[in-house]
């Protein structure tokens, strides 16, 4: 068996505790190994990058490996099929838009440039949403949550009230709609 | 092949500035027939035969020995010695067979009650016959009613060294007139226990049992191997079930840092426990370190066997509620080591004539043999003391005491209870 060192010095031929003394063993360092890559010498087992090329010897790519691909994106749309009698006809030939949600916070309503409210989900085209009408919020694990912020109209979610000022998870393919006749659809995207 | 199971019972934390570990490890014999065992058998029977013997004891004795032989199986081996002022080998060496057993029964038919009592001849004549056969399970029994000659006794502690792992002796004292020290002595060194035969006509009984015991017996020589590290001591380490067998002085030191104590053959199904109080170098809260690696060692042939291993660890804690905590197996050992020795003390102090030190003491047993509820310790208390109250341990003792009493309750003071499991005893205040 081969002799392994204790904390203390001995050698001893236990793996647990130190065979002379008794006390508990650390874990050997493993042996060091070479980068596949470049050859230069690994500086611990526990090193991710080789020192000199980079190389990560977990992934066995070079450099930081990249964070997960996928991001949350927001379609407007304008759905005529929404419209109560007393909305206005809804507009002809809207061309869905859709907006990349990449900020921890993003406000869903009518832009005033005097009360400086610029939202990230602008619906200035639908009279019946509220300027400050709701927020879609990034959770930690990155996920969404919906919150109507009392908006005078009141937001649907799934063809369901949302209750005013709650957090609602979303979740991909999620149907928001508000307003006369507008719809946002969150969905995941890769890339 | 014969498998152990070690297993240890401790609280490992201790606080800051203590050194001392205890432990209790249960060692369990689990499957078959095998390892260390060439499957041989040899019974030694020893009987005194010396001139106190005379009447109703060497007749009970003689037929419970014919019964006995005629019980042995035919491929064990046995031998007699007839225990005088010299052991008289009057059987020696043989299979068991139809044939030798009736030679065995003619000898046996010759012995007469005559002389003085030399035990140290006789096991050396014994001592001979095993030595024939050094890989079988090697049982003795002997039989004897008196106190060993004064000129013997050096004679016996020298027999008793070179008999030290040869074979394994039960000793049994028939009648009221032997020594429990003695022969206590002997059953000690030579791992086997020692008790009472109150009356003759139980001697038959009581042979069967033992013999019945060797037969189960698969594995000798097993060997209890404890390491411990670098500047630590072991304070005591004792077999404390089934019955309490001091065995820190009987280590061998094959090596340093290592003692090997010897527990004899193992049958099936056996289990036993032993108690290692362990000194270790104070450590820093916080430290972790290995106090004691036990395993069984097994002899085959000159090579060792280990079978089975457990780990005594030391933690150092400043938590209290850790390091408080008695292991309650350690604690309901630590209460029956001293149920006996409160036994002991007792008996000796009500056989010379101090009666509040023996009612003291023995109320104490009868306290702690309650408490742990050992009751076969407590009935032969009560024939001791005459019991008020058990859990308080107030008691009186009896005025008229048979002396087979007094010795029962001498030699059974070291049978322990085992931990009764919690959900079997409610009022167990051991958790």
């Amino acid at each position: 068996m081969p002799q392994l060192l204790c904390p203390k010095g001995h050698d001893s031929s236990e793996q647990d505790f130190c065979s002379v003394c008794g006390a508990k063993m650390v874990s050997p360092p493993a042996p060091a190994q070479n980068c596949p890559d470049c050859n230069a010498a690994r500086e611990s087992a526990e090193a991710a990058f080789c020192q000199d090329c980079g190389y990560n010897f977990t992934t066995g790519l070079h450099g930081e490996p990249k964070p997960a691909a996928q991001h949350w994106e927001a379609t407007i749309a304008v759905d005529a099929s929404l419209r109560t009698d007393e909305s206005p006809a809804a507009p002809e030939a809207f061309q869905p838009i859709a907006i990349r949600l990449d900020r921890e916070n993003n406000l869903i309503g009518r832009g005033s440039d005097k009360r400086a409210i610029f939202p990230e989900i602008s619906l200035d085209f639908d009279d019946a949403v509220s300027h400050r009408h709701a927020l879609i919020m990034r959770t930690e694990n990155a996920g969404l949550v919906l919150r109507d912020l009392g908006s005078a109209n009141g937001t649907k979610l799934n063809g369901s009230d949302a209750q005013p000022l709650a957090d609602i998870p979303l979740k991909d393919g999620d149907r928001i709609t508000l307003g006369h006749w507008t719809r946002i659809t969150v969905r995941t995207v890769a890339g | 092949m014969t498998q152990f199971k070690a297993e240890v019972f401790q609280n490992a934390y201790i606080p800051q500035g203590a050194d001392e570990v205890n432990a209790i490890m249960t060692v369990t014999v689990e499957g078959g027939l095998g390892l260390g065992s060439s499957g041989e058998k040899v019974i030694g029977i020893i009987c005194d035969t010396s001139g106190s013997m005379e009447g109703g004891k060497i007749h009970a004795a003689k037929d419970a020995i014919v019964r006995l032989v005629w019980l042995l199986p035919a491929d064990a081996s046995f031998f007699i010695v007839a225990g005088g002022e010299t052991g008289d080998l009057i059987f020696p060496i043989a299979k068991a067979t139809p044939e030798s057993k009736q030679r065995a029964i003619a000898a046996i038919k010759t012995i007469k009650a005559i002389g003085g009592t030399c035990i140290s001849t006789w096991l050396a004549k014994a001592l001979e016959q095993f030595a024939v056969a050094p890989n079988a399970i090697r049982q003795c029994i002997l039989l004897t009613d008196g106190e060993n000659e004064k000129q013997d006794e050096p004679l016996l502690g020298a027999m008793l060294n070179a008999c030290e792992g040869q074979f394994q002796c039960e000793c049994r004292g028939v009648g009221s007139d032997w020594k429990v020290e003695e022969l206590r002595k002997i059953s000690g060194r030579l791992l086997g226990s020692t008790d009472i035969i109150t009356r003759p006509d139980l001697i038959e009984a009581d042979f069967r049992e033992i013999l019945q015991r060797a037969l189960n017996k698969e594995v000798s020589d097993v060997a209890l191997r404890l390491w411990t590290p670098l500047g630590s001591r072991v304070r005591f380490c004792k077999q404390v079930s089934p019955d309490i067998v001091d065995l820190t002085g009987r280590a061998r030191q094959p090596k340093p840092q290592i003692q090997d104590y010897p527990t004899g053959a193992w049958g099936k199904a056996e289990s036993r426990d032993y108690h290692f109080c362990i000194e270790v170098k104070s450590g820093e809260v916080g430290d972790e370190m290995l106090a004691g690696r036990a395993s069984l060692v097994v002899t085959t042939g000159g090579v060792e066997n280990k079978v089975a291993e457990a780990r005594i660890l030391a933690v150092w804690t400043d938590d209290e509620s850790k390091s408080t905590r008695i292991d309650r197996r350690v604690a309901h050992y630590t209460g029956q080591a001293e149920l006996a020795q409160s036994i002991q003390e007792g008996l000796e102090a009500r056989g010379r004539g101090d009666d509040d030190v023996a009612t003291a003491l023995l109320g104490k047993a009868v306290r702690l043999a309650h408490e742990s509820r050992n009751e076969a310790t407590t009935k032969l208390l009560r024939k001791v003391v005459e019991v008020e109250n058990e859990e308080q341990g107030t008691v009186r003792l009896k005025r008229l005491v048979a002396k087979e009493d007094a010795m029962a309750l001498e030699t059974r003071s070291t049978k322990t209870s085992r931990i009764q499991r919690p959900d079997t005893a409610p009022g167990s205040n051991q958790e």
